[in-house]
């Protein structure tokens, strides 16, 4: 890169008077030949027969000199146009260039701008040579197989004489993953070729797949510090994918006639509530003066009014493809309807939900195929072996944290949980990665014992040994709960369960509390610190109209004399708070709409 | 080379002397660049809190004579337009808030003119195509206000972006390539950046006027695997504290803002040893003409030490302006522009 100096080594040594002077030399060189550039250039005729030598000195003692690249393509274009109309003239013209980037890029393999003007010139040919390109690229990995110039310089290439990828190719990749196992790029490169060559035709990725796993063996065997192998590993064990659907849907009466519903999908979707279609047309989808937000979420809530207050909610609301926004998504989303069929105005009901099921899988970019279960235990098998062969290293004990996690069940999350102790004392630079994950596996594990017939509307969750450091899914907790105690875990942020009605995060670590308006029914919130009065809190990311439900959790929350900071509002008209000052009941400290 | 304390004068002052070395054929080899080692300084400086060490007039002065007739800035006076540099030119301006200098309108179309039917930017009319050029474009619209239609199509921006990620999470220049730190940030980047913000005025009465409704849509994070991607960031740190780029490479301090900014957004820098780092960081300062280096013992550059200083301020060293990992500038900058913070 030219932008800094890299790999340059600080010399403390005078510079002899001769590297002084051969300094000063070049330097005027430089300049000298710029001149004449620019005075060609910003001159009356500026396709003078010398002005592509002119452009050549440059560009010979700095390639990354863009603008006289241009005004090279610019005498080019010319003289194509002019004294080199003919066919041969054009080849020869062009040849020089591809000779002249030819020794550039042997010096300067990382510049750019030579292989823009490479392409160009090879654009500007009627056939260019595109087997002898094919052979440079080539020549580029062989001396550095990891530069990326080289690997996209080749992508591009294929692409441009039409070469669709091929079995050819991913051979190709095999020849530098022999050649060295730490070949990330070429690891990557198959993650990417493999599903495009073979398109549908499963068995022949299957094969190939199959193949690669004893390739992979091979490689961590015999360099299980290396991490490509590890990674495509990871890869070739697939992921799994899933349509859009809804995990859960609740409705809750909320005021007189206004239910609130929240519906859970299992994915984050931005969607607009104004388009929803209901089923009876006596109730209605609450237009508020400022629209929800459309950011991606797991959650969206509205609010529906029924024709009268003491209505019940019975009604099917249905989800079509236009209310959401999804830009990337390949597949065909699916109708949703929520039914609710509430006899009376109970607080709360859940809805049924029906998906009309004609997608296809959602083919998210760059993902396997999830393998069977006996491919990942016998994945499984020769990792342990591995990792008890060279327990010193980490790589081994992650793969298997990785397959255990998969597998799941009681006493793999248990064998997990233990490995990843071990990792956080092989790896300690990173062992708050650690401690997530095993907060993870403990989490699920609650969700597991908290998503029962049984499941009461409140519960607590004590601290074991171990403390939360994070809720990965908050959207999963059952919307049966509305009390929940986390009170002495070790969570930085305030988790955000959009069902909740009451929530103690006492005695954490609390410093930020985002997205707020996410829990529209939450009326009470305490967040108590022992360490008292220097515990700080952020609020950020909040849409303030809609957290007037939980003002009296707010409310509670600036009693307990604390220092609030930084107040991040979506209206920067709100004026902050005074840092150390408790807000009273009067003080409105978040704006009135209209609801 | 063991230092424990960041040398902002030191730094201040090597800054200060970039545009005197004149004698090395580096200053006239790096000219295509110098509005980017403009912003590196100037932004430097501002991280430092020594904001007059430069004169802001000449800055502006200088940002405004590269400037092309169609609203778009070359890296130097005298060399052609590229985005690149129009981004760099903006991020000035903001920052010394001067933006009124400029027709914000013509530079957002010159910045349009650049989108692909893809979605994707090229860089200039040569039609180089990179995930570089999308952040560009998206930043410099977002800092122009103008990142929205018909400036640009965002969603097919997004699709764009999109398409270059890769089996492990991360992203790369273009649809197939591989996974590089640098590239990441700028799709991460681009993601964290695109928001529509209509802001209700306080206490304005409720309307069923939904064009004048505000809208809120946020980034498209979502479409990041989030724990995928920080877990492959935080394995760039090596034994010795410093950020890699990509696996099997040297660490490097330029990774302490790609690496880093992006673990930021993500909301995982607790995910790498932060102690280490900053030692890292320190350590490769200059402590004899100030600056920081790709590495302790290497030369320092305006660039290394922009992306050294940030990383710092990342990392809560103390006595540093916040920076905004979406942009690489301060947060005050931004929100001044009215630009809403990093959720």
């Amino acid at each position: 890169m030219a932008e800094g100096s890299h790999n340059q080594k600080k010399s403390s040594a005078v510079l002899s008077a001769a590297e002084t002077e051969a300094n000063k030399r070049r330097t005027k060189t430089y300049i000298d030949a710029w001149a004449v550039m620019a005075t060609m250039r910003d001159s009356a005729d500026p396709f003078d027969a010398s002005a592509l030598d002119a452009t050549q000195a440059v560009v010979e003692l700095n390639p990354d000199a863009y603008t006289v690249w241009n005004y090279r393509r610019r005498i080019l274009t010319h003289l194509f146009a002019t004294s080199h109309s003919d066919e041969k003239d054009r080849v020869l013209l062009a040849k020089q260039d591809l000779k002249l980037l030819e020794k550039l890029i042997r010096i300067h393999p990382k510049s750019y701008w030579l292989w823009v003007h490479r392409r160009w010139v090879l654009e500007n040919m009627s056939s260019p040579d595109w087997d002898r390109e094919l052979l440079i690229s080539q020549m580029m990995l062989d001396l550095d197989a990891r530069n990326f110039h080289g690997w996209s310089y080749r992508r591009s290439v294929l692409k441009s004489a039409g070469r669709l990828p091929d079995l050819a190719e991913i051979e190709y990749t095999n020849a530098k993953i022999r050649q060295n196992f730490s070949n990330y790029s070429a690891w990557h490169y198959r993650s990417r070729l493999i599903p495009s060559v073979t398109g549908e035709d499963f068995e022949q990725r299957d094969s190939i797949i199959q193949k690669d796993f004893e390739t992979v063996r091979n490689a961590i065997y015999t360099e299980p510090a290396d991490q490509s192998a590890w990674l495509y590993q990871r890869w070739l064990l697939g992921q799994k994918s899933s349509n859009l659907t809804v995990e859960w849907a609740i409705a809750e009466h909320v005021s007189d006639a206004k239910f609130m519903v929240i519906v859970c999908f299992n994915a984050p979707v931005s969607m607009n509530p104004s388009k929803v279609i209901l089923s009876d047309a006596k109730y209605r989808v609450e237009r508020i003066a400022t629209k929800s937000p459309i950011t991606p979420s797991h959650v969206v809530s509205f609010s529906i009014i029924a024709p009268q207050a003491g209505t019940p909610l019975k009604l099917e609301i249905c989800l079509k493809p236009d209310c959401f926004n999804l830009p990337t998504s390949n597949s065909q989303l699916e109708e949703i309807s929520l039914s609710f069929n509430a006899t009376r105005t109970a607080m709360r009901v859940e809805g049924t939900i029906t998906t009309q099921s004609n997608a296809q899988t959602d083919n998210t970019l760059q993902m396997n195929q999830y393998q069977p279960v006996e491919i990942w235990e016998r994945e499984l098998a020769s990792i342990r072996e591995l990792a008890e062969f060279e327990p010193e290293s980490k790589w081994p004990w992650m793969a298997l944290v990785h397959c255990l996690k998969e597998l799941g069940g009681e006493s793999n999350v248990r064998e997990a949980i233990s490995v990843c102790d071990t990792l956080e004392r092989l790896d300690p630079d990173r062992k708050n990665y650690y401690r997530d994950t095993i907060s993870d596996f403990h989490w699920n594990q609650t969700l597991d014992k908290l998503t029962n017939p049984s499941t009461s509307e409140s519960s607590v969750i004590p601290p074991m040994p171990w403390k939360f450091t994070r809720i990965p899914t908050p959207h999963l907790l059952p919307p049966i709960l509305t009390i929940l105690n986390l009170a002495n875990h070790a969570l930085t942020d305030i988790p955000v369960f959009p069902c909740l009605r009451e929530l103690n995060v006492d005695n954490n670590l609390i410093q930020r509390v985002r997205r707020l308006d996410m829990m529209p029914l939450l009326q009470r919130l305490t967040e108590a610190s022992e360490k008292g009065a220097d515990g700080f809190i952020e609020f950020m990311d909040v849409i303030w109209e809609n957290v007037s439900m939980a003002a009296n959790c707010w409310l509670r929350a600036l009693r307990e004399t604390r220092v609030i900071g930084q107040w991040h509002a979506i209206d920067p008209s709100l004026s902050a708070i005074e840092v150390g000052a408790t807000a009273s009941e009067h003080d409105l400290v978040f704006p009135t709409y209209h609801q | 080379m063991s230092d424990n304390r960041l040398l902002t004068d030191l730094h201040v002052s090597y800054i200060q002397g970039l545009d005197k070395k004149k004698e090395s054929f580096e200053y006239w080899a790096g000219e295509h660049l110098r509005l980017n080692g403009v912003y590196w300084g100037l932004t430097s400086l501002h991280l430092l809190k020594h904001e007059s060490a430069l004169d802001s007039n000449e800055v502006i002065e200088y940002v405004l004579a590269c400037r092309h007739s169609n609203g778009a800035f070359g890296g130097h006076t005298g060399h052609d337009a590229h985005l690149l540099y129009t981004l760099s030119a903006v991020q000035i301006l903001c920052t010394l808030d001067a933006l009124d200098r400029i027709d914000r309108d013509q530079t957002a179309k010159y910045v349009a003119s650049l989108q692909q039917p893809d979605g994707s930017f090229a860089g200039d009319e040569y039609s180089e195509i990179d995930t570089r050029f999308s952040y560009c474009a998206l930043s410099c619209l977002s800092l122009l206000g103008k990142l929205q239609a018909p400036f640009v199509d965002i969603s097919k921006a997004v699709t764009f972006i999109h398409s270059c990620k890769n089996f492990d999470g991360g992203y790369g220049s273009v649809p197939g390539a591989e996974s590089h730190s640098g590239q990441i940030f700028c799709c991460v980047g681009a993601l964290a950046i695109v928001v529509f913000i209509f802001i209700v005025p306080k206490h304005e009465k409720t309307t069923n006027d939904t064009a004048r409704a505000p809208q809120l849509s946020q980034n498209r994070l979502d479409l990041v695997e989030t724990d995928r991607l920080a877990w492959w960031l935080a394995e760039r740190q090596l034994k010795n504290g410093g950020l890699n780029g990509r696996p099997e490479k040297l660490e490097d301090v330029c990774y302490s803002w790609w690496v880093l900014s992006c673990l930021s957004i993500l909301d995982r820098i607790h995910w790498i040893n932060r102690e280490k780092l900053v030692q890292f960081i320190l350590n490769a300062q200059d402590t004899d003409t100030g600056g920081i280096a790709d590495r302790p013992g290497d030369v320092s550059d305006v660039f290394h030490t922009l992306f050294g200083i940030a990383g710092l301020s990342l990392l809560g060293y103390p006595g540093l302006e916040p920076v905004d990992p979406r942009y690489c500038m301060p947060v005050k900058v931004l929100q001044r522009l009215g630009i809403p913070d990093q959720p």
